[in-house]
């Protein structure tokens, strides 16, 4: 290794940013034909059509998030978690796409074929 | 380039990187960084300082028993059954990385592309392990912001240890 920062750092740290911005986008290339919002909790999963105009509210580990499905995009509303970092999140459209409340435990997933339902609510 | 010039130097030396690494990480663990970054499971990376500077002052084989008793240490101090399996699944990956990055890039990189790639390196085994555990895609949604985060820290670490190593290198046991 050499003591002065040179040319390959900057490789490094050019290679390792666009690492993350595939990652970031990787969910964008999946599947467009997505119809239902999965909301996991302690307690279970939930699926929602997408083409429901509604607002769910889900409670997991004493903490409750409440969601809303508008024009087929899905967003966090309110939660009661100490970093809102869902709320945050922005709008969730395409298929494999997630959004996610760590303290509560709770994942809003975008899912897509039908092999992924069980059964749908709504 | 390794410093020890015999068996008792380099465990001297192993005994004293270990003890400033689990030091590390114990003021890493105090240190709220969630009032700055308010995302969880973030860490400043403080003591892959440390395991770098072993990969290069002593040898990979000393540097990868410090960090896996490192991750016990702290595991069985500070944590619970389940993240000392995190940790080790970053650990693992940021030591094969210094490893193979010694023994074909030594001289390409200063400390900083090395403390980058090893901390992007530990970010991806976490988020392997995570995924193991809890299931697909949830945590990987994680992953951006930590790569973002840990090539900051990274740059900084390494800049630090890019400054302290030529000191290092100095010392000599006085005879």
């Amino acid at each position: 290794m050499k003591n002065r920062i040179c040319q390959n750092d900057f490789f490094a740290v050019a290679a390792v940013l666009i690492l993350a911005l595939v990652v970031f986008l990787a969910p964008m290339f999946g599947n467009r034909s997505a119809d239902y919002v999965k909301i996991t909790t302690d307690s279970g999963e939930q699926i929602f059509s997408l083409s429901k105009n509604s607002e769910y509210t889900v409670t997991s580990n004493e903490h409750s998030v409440t969601v809303k499905v508008n024009d087929r995009e899905v967003w966090v509303v309110q939660a009661t978690c100490a970093d809102k970092v869902c709320v945050n999140s922005g709008k969730i459209l395409y298929g494999g796409q997630v959004i996610v409340c760590a303290p509560a435990r709770i994942s809003i997933e975008i899912i897509g074929e039908k092999g992924d339902v069980d059964y749908a609510v709504g | 380039m390794p410093l020890a010039e015999n068996k008792t130097h380099r465990l001297v030396l192993d005994a004293l990187l270990l003890s400033i690494a689990l030091i590390f990480s114990y003021v890493e663990a105090i240190f709220p960084l969630t009032a700055f970054i308010p995302l969880p499971a973030f860490k400043l990376g403080l003591a892959n300082v440390v395991i770098m500077l072993a990969v290069w002052i002593v040898s990979s084989i000393d540097a990868v028993f410090i960090s896996l008793v490192r991750v016990v240490v702290m595991g069985l101090l500070f944590g619970n059954p389940v993240s000392i399996w995190f940790s080790l699944g970053g650990a693992v990956l940021s030591l094969l990385t210094l490893v193979i990055l010694k023994r074909f890039a030594s001289l390409k990189f200063s400390f900083v592309g090395i403390s980058v790639l090893s901390a992007a390196a530990h970010n991806v085994g976490q988020i392997i392990f995570a995924t193991a555990f809890f299931g697909v895609k949830t945590v990987f949604a994680y992953l951006p912001f930590l790569l973002v985060v840990s090539t900051v820290f990274g740059a900084i670490c390494g800049a630090l240890v890019n400054f302290i190593f030529p000191k290092i290198l100095k010392l000599k046991v006085k005879k």
